[in-house]
């Protein structure tokens, strides 16, 4: 057969004894460690232009990052927006995310914040057979009804994604019907910048 | 930052005219300012297809002294440019019409992503009240090339279209470099407007990583390089990028270190030295494999450690510390991790390394040891008289034939393995090649592209059969150019990666990989203009490749080579580059 070449074959040669894991970090041979995924919270400050968002969520896309939320809204400067992205990843992976963020021409910076205030606001339509355990409901979440109706009540809300969650849960002994969240939106404490 | 920190996006204000600006092309509307912002970047030549909604803007260039090259389709023309771009330095200028010609471009565009060449794209588009209609000719240009672009940018005012070029054109040579697209509706480059061309410049918005990297880890880098037993640098095509050479081989050759090329970094180091263990990875040499699997210290510089090159990354030097230097932070540790990132310019590091390394290291029986497998796998072929014609022979006989600065062109396939093999590189920018996305017919428009960039180096591509098949129409460009360029067809009539993988993997079974019937390349170049060759035989070869060099003008050599010959070494893919196989039967 054309192609052969001179040389010990596989199984005759002098093997390598260590080991890397599937992101490419030196591990104990013997161990078979993924890291751990975490939650993260990144902002962005990128151009207010239109396309923006395409391009980021684009790149996460492409790119197979896990995102779990996204928002996307102005700021107090006319020529900036600001990204909140919540990510689940591994730490290559969130870093991963934030190094292509950078490259975009777009984004001016970007931060993980790390005990950040985090909101969400959610919308919950719910069945309206019972008015008065609703607003029961709204008010310990902090919430209120919004608009009433003949057969349903629209509750506002906002929280974190968690306590939105445990919202959502406690207004299913209602009938929820619809409901609307916004995404993370997040400010770094303090006088610390988020991004 | 802070929101109020931002950096504006504004313009600088325009320059005097000077004497260099004065045979620029005076700016009457959109179109003009986008040829003026080529020339203030010192283009000279640009590639492409005209079309409607382009014709403003080649209409411009109709009174400037860029020199035009009509290519024959515009997945040739981002080839060309793209070539241009490596073999230059500079970026190249592909240009095309809107719809199928922006289309036509995307795999030229995916290439230059993918190989970090610089490129800057100029396309048509339908008139901007048009667009969303669905008009004649329209295509989402900007949404289609996203993916495939380090930057896109959709012209919106005639007044700022030309700083839009010159934005882009800087990105495209900034950084890690890579390809970048303006698009220009047919409005925008009617409209008029005076303002004049500026000097390429990069938007401030962006964080860009600077030449140097931090002192304390170039530090701690060098201390590991200095205390490893057996060190290995890897230099990929960053090094080429970042004119880097000069610095690797002072560092390589200083310290005693073997280096190993990825397949876009092959010409940095030269092949004819001791310390060169050649290209790595799936076909690679033995002794590169070897090399890289039994390091405690590897070195990579301008890589970003393709699964072509690690193979299975769990077992990619799995006992070496890795000290990365890279330009693009995001290539850290994106593959295989980096124990000592340094990011920065390659050569600017280097430096950096090279006066921080405290010592050598010890590593004379670890160059013994490499020295030791060069013997045990040498790259070498049986050429016996009863079979046709090896491609390696005709890949040695051309290198024998061409100065050292000849520059090297390839399709994507077999023939392009035995060309990264058994040519001899001693420089860099002159393996010009379809790395990263393995685009078949990448070598007749590179050629052309190359040609312009060097029109005083001998230019060679390898073809194979089935890749020339792509784009070999491009021959025509070469014949209308009258650009002195020899192209060898390595003919097994086989889509020879596909057969060779089918026969591994496949139980033999060859289907659509064999061609029942293939044209007569010879007569096809003669049809085109070209001069059209064969050699059938070893006696043939000296010959005609001595009538292609000796010819004005765009050769064509059909070599018959051995069609059942296959590529080796190789990893398959995914699997350890310690375990290559030397013949099908270790697979």
């Amino acid at each position: 057969m054309a192609g052969e070449m001179a040389g010990p074959a596989p199984e005759e040669r002098p093997r390598p004894q260590g080991k890397r894991n599937a992101q490419g970090i030196r591990i104990d041979p013997d161990a078979a460690a993924e890291p751990e995924t975490h939650r993260a919270v990144i902002s962005a400050l990128v151009d207010h232009e239109p396309g923006v968002l395409a391009k980021v969520s684009g790149l996460f896309a492409r790119r197979q990052f896990n995102i779990e939320s996204l928002t996307v809204g102005p700021t107090a400067n006319p020529e900036l927006a600001r990204m909140t992205i919540v990510a689940e990843e591994p730490t290559p992976g969130l870093e991963q995310v934030k190094r292509q963020l950078r490259k975009e021409v777009a984004v001016h910076s970007v931060r993980e914040v790390e005990g950040a205030t985090e909101r969400e606001l959610a919308l919950i339509k719910v069945r309206g057979d019972d008015p008065a355990g609703i607003t029961a409901v709204a008010e310990m979440y902090g919430g209120q009804a919004v608009q009433a109706g003949s057969e349903v009540v629209t509750v506002e809300l906002t929280g974190t994604e968690a306590q939105v969650d445990a919202a959502i849960d406690a207004f299913e002994r209602f009938g929820v019907r619809e409901v609307a969240r916004t995404g993370t939106a997040a400010l770094a404490a303090g006088t610390d910048p988020t991004a | 930052m802070t929101e109020q920190h931002a950096k504006p996006r504004t313009a600088e204000p325009t320059p005097e005219p000077t004497e260099e600006t004065a045979d620029r092309t005076p700016v009457q509307n959109g179109a003009d300012a986008v040829i003026a912002a080529l020339e203030a970047a010192g283009v000279e030549t640009t590639f492409g297809i005209q079309g409607g909604a382009i014709m403003p803007v080649f209409d411009a260039l109709y009174h400037s002294n860029i020199h035009h090259v009509s290519m024959s389709h515009e997945q040739g023309a981002a080839h060309a440019a793209d070539a241009y771009g490596i073999v230059s330095g500079n970026p190249g200028v592909a240009m095309a019409t809107s719809g199928p010609g922006a289309t036509n471009l995307v795999t030229g565009l995916a290439d230059a992503n993918m190989d970090s060449d610089p490129v800057i794209a100029l396309t048509g588009q339908v008139s901007k009240d048009m667009v969303g209609n669905d008009a004649f000719q329209e295509t989402d240009t900007i949404g289609i090339t996203a993916p495939v672009t380090k930057a896109n940018y959709f012209a919106t005012d005639a007044d700022t279209v030309g700083a839009d070029v010159s934005e882009a054109f800087a990105l495209a040579a900034e950084g890690r470099q890579g390809p970048t697209l303006v698009d220009l509706p047919k409005d925008v480059t009617q409209t008029e407007t005076s303002v004049e061309a500026v000097e390429p410049r990069a938007p401030a918005t962006h964080e860009v990583p600077t030449a140097e990297a931090d002192p304390s880890m170039v530090d701690r880098a060098a201390e590991v390089l200095a205390d490893a037993a057996k060190p290995v640098i890897l230099s990929g095509g960053g090094v080429v990028k970042a004119e880097a050479s000069e610095e690797l081989r002072e560092f390589a050759t200083r310290h005693g270190i073997p280096v190993v090329t990825t397949m876009p970094g092959v010409g940095t180091f030269p092949e004819d030295h001791d310390l060169a263990m050649e290209m790595g990875g799936m076909h690679g040499t033995g002794y590169a494999n070897m090399a890289i699997s039994h390091a405690d210290v590897l070195l990579g510089v301008g890589t970003r450690f393709d699964d072509r090159l690690t193979g299975d990354v769990t077992t990619f030097a799995p006992e070496a510390e890795v000290v990365h230097v890279d330009i693009d932070p995001a290539e850290i540790s994106k593959n295989i991790h980096a124990d000592y990132p340094l990011v920065g310019d390659a050569g600017t590091v280097l430096q950096q390394l090279g006066a921080a390394m405290p010592s050598s290291p010890d590593a004379a029986d670890w160059r013994e040891q490499t020295m030791t497998w060069k013997r045990e796998y040498p790259m070498a072929y049986d050429a016996p008289e009863d079979r046709p014609l090896k491609p390696q022979f005709v890949v040695e006989a051309l290198d024998e034939a061409t100065d050292d600065d000849a520059i090297v062109t390839t399709g994507v396939g077999q023939h392009q393995m035995w060309a990264a093999q058994y040519w001899t590189y001693t420089e860099p920018r002159t393996w010009v090649s379809s790395n990263g996305l393995g685009t078949m017919g990448y070598g007749v428009p590179a050629a052309i592209g190359a040609k312009l960039a060097a029109p005083d180096q001998t230019v060679v591509t390898f073809e194979g059969d089935g890749s020339f098949l792509m784009t070999g129409q491009e021959i025509s460009v070469a014949v209308r150019e009258d650009l002195d360029i020899t192209v060898a067809i390595l003919n097994n009539e086989y889509v020879g990666m596909i057969r060779q993988w089918q026969d591994a993997f496949y139980e033999n079974r060859r289907y659509e990989s064999e061609w029942s019937w293939a044209p007569d390349f010879a007569k096809l170049a003669e049809a085109y203009g070209a001069q059209g060759l064969t050699a059938m035989s070893y006696e043939e070869v000296p010959d005609v490749i001595e009538e292609a060099l000796a010819y004005d003008g765009p050769s064509v050599i059909d070599f018959r080579i051995d069609p059942e010959e296959d590529v080796y070494p190789m990893v398959p893919a995914g699997g350890a580059n310690d375990q290559f196989a030397l013949m099908e039967e270790h697979l």
